[in-house]
């Protein structure tokens, strides 16, 4: 079974982000394989010490470093976005998981000068970013370490009165004929509430972990949750089992690792067009089970252009800690 | 018959119809660029013409025309204006003042902030429109992966929302905001702006550089460049104020996006996995959508929306580069107003340069209002008449006892004709380019010999000299350096009109060749060499230099703060870049150091080289 997982992980790990070959089932798609090279920076070996999930832990700790890219619909590397690095650390308090992404890094940006090119530091105008329960506003803090502000927990008013909404509001008069997607948005009905916590969920359940961190007990239970959801395999693609579920807007197709019943691909299209790929690589470890190493998605940004957005999200110093991060 | 006699002959209907100097204004006509008028020049038409003796003209052309017929209707405004006039230009009205040279001669072209190269914007018009176009996109990819509200998170809508109109908000704006800057693909000058067009090539081709050099004596273009020209995007040119705030915003927005996608994509859901992609998406987009736009205007390579495209130095709509006046004099100010505020934010740039450059005197200072710098062909002193320097800091006096003399700010006499006891008559400028001094029985009492030069005129400079120029501009004579401007040391800098100091340079002082300011014990020296290198030299020999070899022109501690090595033909080869800090001077110390202190005492710059 190992063996199986090092191959597989290895296989995902060497191959650049593509968009993948029509499966049966989808819809052909309508562009090439991009030849956008795999990311610079090597996998770094996760420096938990064999993270099987001692039931008392309390604080999930990670770096995460987020590379995005747009490609062209010929597959020719369009423009980065700068690097970032985030340390991602959630806590477990009375009422929740408490989130705090720190900001570690961005990559700074090449300047061509009248005395030459040079980089000039990307000063994030941000440190930290806090997520508390569902009674507790987001918080933003700036580069000092001072308190920002808190993303409303309230419906904001139609028209704000804030400098930025002004402008846009302003910028935007005499453009009413250009289609808003937020405006579809509220034309089906779909304001949803401001609550950042879905109730249906154990709000203290240490169950999300279990994506990140899967172990091999889990299997069962998770194979079962595919078939709830997607219904029984309808055979494998590569070795895959294919689970295909269609609804009225998409058809979304998961391809698992039969091992361990973990989501390694998902394709979805819409209107025939493969609009969204994502691929996730994990890698073994000591403790038995696996580490989620790497999600790398593509998305369609256009049908005209037929451009699409990369992301290459990367995790590595992944730690399950009790009483804080050591 | 002496051939100075014989030419005095021959041009004598030129002599005979010599009209003496009027105290007239010298006419400036301020044009505008895209999407303007004359009016946004108000203000500054105001203060330059309280500052200094010009008579401010503000036409309104119709931007949207091509470079040629904008530059008809000005000839048809002032095609009567005289040979001295200055056309100073914002953004396209700089490329407009260059067009309209070739229907007449003009005495300078200013340009700010001009594409003299073209506008990288009008290259990646399409480009740009269809990063927007796929901002939308996104937003709408992710609004569809919410499509069943009863799958996985669908509550994160509520959360990202204020992301998602932010996303939208610079989509939408990226876009208007092209015409609120007047970039619109379907007006007849888009095609004439693109750095390739051939408008383009022909007005930077040597044939028109070298007409522009020989019927506009003076061309100066300044390079705006603002500080941090990445940051903002689109917003830092068309709302400055209003930028950082949206830099904040879009920050917020895609931290936000980034960390909310982490959450749900750890839920195990297919679908959230889906809506996790799009928001990483998302987030990208926005900072590509703020740091593109530094690409969009300033590179103009089909590369420029890949991942080879460059972000060069700007002004938040124009490159550096191509602010730069081909054939001309540029000088370069950083940290300076964003394109769309540079007709009223930049007086003071504007006044030196139209002092120092372009020798208009202030008005009120130095005597008479509205004094000429200059005679050209047909123009003369008469007796008690005198000309002043652009700073005012000497004047050209031609006396009532027949001599021509040129008088330092203090009296001390910096050069005369020595024509002192002959008959007066006047001082002329003559059509066939010689500057000569006549006495009453109309006999040469003095020339500088530089007849057969038609369309020279005489400047009376702020080095303390007078010269006769080309119509190519070429100096073709010259009085003396003034023995104070002449030996090197101690005072080094008077020539530009700073303060003379042994250890000093105050601000306006230049060295020339040769000169040079010492520590006040002598041992160290900084000096201009006549190779054009500025090198500091202390007892055990040189410590430090600028590297500035070949076509030495001149060092100058600007008024602005930024010391700066210029060469002969005007171009800045190094500076301090400390500009912004009025009154600064520079001191050489007897430690070794040299030091540039701002007018509060504090340091701005310093060679490093003290102590040792």
């Amino acid at each position: 079974m190992r063996a199986r997982v090092a191959v597989l992980v290895a296989s995902l790990a060497a191959a650049p982000v593509s968009w993948p070959a029509a499966a049966d089932g989808l819809p052909q798609l309508r562009t090439s394989p991009s030849r956008e090279p795999g990311p610079t920076v090597p996998d770094l070996t996760s420096r938990t010490p064999g993270i099987a999930p001692d039931p008392s832990w309390d604080t999930f700790s990670a770096d995460v470093t987020i590379r995005r890219r747009m490609v062209k619909r010929d597959g020719t590397p369009g423009p980065d976005a700068p690097e970032m690095r985030y340390r991602w650390v959630r806590t477990l308090g009375d009422t929740g998981w408490k989130t705090t992404m720190t900001v570690l890094s961005v990559a700074p940006r090449a300047v061509v000068t009248a005395q030459g090119a040079r980089l000039v530091p990307a000063n994030a105008p941000m440190s930290r970013i806090e997520i508390g329960d569902a009674r507790t506003p987001t918080r933003i803090y700036d580069a000092a370490g001072q308190l920002l502000f808190m993303l409303p927990s309230q419906p904001r008013p139609a028209v704000d009165a804030d400098p930025l909404t002004a402008l846009l509001a302003g910028l935007r008069r005499g453009s009413a004929t250009n289609v808003r997607p937020m405006d579809a948005i509220d034309a089906v009905g779909l304001t949803a509430p401001l609550d950042t916590t879905d109730r249906s969920r154990d709000p203290r359940s240490r169950q999300w972990i279990e994506h990140i961190l899967p172990n091999i007990a889990g299997r069962a239970d998770r194979r079962g949750a595919l078939t709830r959801r997607l219904g029984a395999p309808q055979g494998t693609v590569r070795g895959l089992e294919r689970y295909v579920t269609a609804s009225s807007d998409a058809t979304t197709e998961v391809l698992t690792d039969p091992s361990w019943s973990v989501p390694v691909e998902i394709n979805v299209a819409r209107e025939g067009r493969l609009v969204s790929h994502s691929a996730v690589s994990y890698q073994e470890d000591p403790g038995a089970g696996l580490v989620r190493r790497r999600i790398r998605s593509e998305q369609l940004m256009s049908v005209e252009s037929g451009d699409r957005a990369s992301a290459d999200v990367e995790f590595t110093n992944i730690r399950l800690d009790r009483g804080g991060v050591r | 018959m002496t051939r100075l006699a014989i030419a005095a002959f021959a041009f004598g209907l030129a002599i005979v119809g010599v009209r003496p100097v009027a105290a007239q204004d010298r006419p400036v006509v301020l044009n505008h660029g895209l999407a303007s008028t004359g009016d946004t020049w108000i203000d500054a038409g105001v203060r330059l013409s309280t500052q200094l003796a010009v008579q401010v003209h503000r036409p309104t052309t119709d931007w949207k025309r091509p470079y040629e017929e904008q530059a008809s209707q000005l000839q048809s405004m002032y095609g009567g204006l005289n040979a001295t006039t200055v056309a100073l230009g914002h953004s396209n009205g700089g490329v407009v003042a260059r067009e309209w040279s070739k229907a007449r001669p003009l005495g300078g072209i200013v340009t700010l902030s001009s594409p003299h190269g073209g506008a990288p914007l009008s290259n990646n018009f399409f480009n740009w429109l269809e990063l927007n176009l796929n901002g939308f996109g996104i937003v709408s990819g992710l609004s569809s992966s919410f499509g069943n509200p009863t799958e996985g998170s669908w509550w994160i809508l509520g959360v990202i929302r204020g992301a998602l109109e932010i996303a939208d908000g610079s989509a939408r704006d990226g876009i208007l905001g092209l015409s609120r800057l007047g970039v619109d693909a379907a007006m007849p000058v888009f095609q004439q702006m693109r750095t390739t067009s051939p408008y383009v090539r022909a007005l930077n081709a040597s044939d028109n550089l070298a007409r522009e050099a020989s019927t506009v004596p003076n061309r100066i273009g300044i390079i705006n460049v603002v500080s941090d020209s990445g940051s903002g995007g689109i917003f830092r040119a068309i709302a400055p104020e209003l930028a950082p705030g949206i830099n904040r915003a879009i920050w917020v927005a895609s931290t936000t996006l980034d960390v909310w996608a982490l959450t749900i994509a750890a839920t195990g859901d297919t679908r959230d996995m889906e809506r996790a992609s799009w928001m990483w998406s998302l987030a990208g987009w926005l900072h590509n959508h703020e740091r593109l736009w530094c690409n969009a205007i300033s590179d103009p390579s089909l590369y420029a929306f890949t991942a080879l495209g460059q972000c060069y130095e700007n002004d938040t709509v124009l490159p550096f580069w191509t602010q730069a006046f081909p054939g001309g004099v540029s000088i370069l100010k950083r940290d300076s107003q964003p394109h769309l505020r540079q007709t009223q934010g930049m007086n003071s740039v504007l006044y030196e340069v139209l002092s120092t450059r372009l020798g208009i005197p202030p008005r009120g200072t130095g005597g008479t209002v509205g004094s000429p710098t200059a005679l050209t062909a047909g123009q003369a002193l008469l007796p008690g008449q005198q000309l002043w320097s652009p700073d005012g800091r000497y004047r050209l006096a031609y006396q009532t006892d027949g001599n021509l003399v040129l008088y330092r700010y203090d009296g001390v006499v910096a050069w005369s004709t020595l024509t002192f006891g002959r008959s007066t008559n006047r001082a002329v400028m003559q059509s066939d380019g010689n500057f000569v001094v006549y006495d009453a029985a109309g006999v040469a009492a003095w020339h500088a010999g530089t007849y057969g030069n038609a369309g020279a005129y005489m400047l009376l400079n702020n080095s303390g000299t007078i010269s006769v120029v080309s119509s190519s501009g070429a100096t073709i004579w010259s009085s003396p350096q003034p023995p104070w401007n002449v030996t090197p040391g101690p005072g080094g800098g008077t020539p530009g009109g700073g303060s003379p100091s042994q250890d000093t340079l105050t601000a306006g002082a230049r060295l020339y060749p040769g000169q040079a300011v010492r520590s006040t014990d002598q041992r160290f020296a900084l000096t201009y060499q006549s190779d054009g290198n500025l090198v500091l030299y202390g007892p055990n020999g040189p410590r430090w230099s600028t590297q500035t070899f070949g076509a030495p022109g001149y060092a100058e501690m600007q008024v602005d703060g930024n010391f700066v090595v210029y060469a002969s033909s005007g171009t800045p080869l190094w500076a301090s870049q400390t500009a912004g800090q009025v009154n600064a001077r520079l001191v050489v110390h007897n430690d070794g150091n040299v030091v540039i202190y701002t007018s509060g005492g504090l340091s701005s710059w310093s060679t490093n080289t003290g102590g040792s």
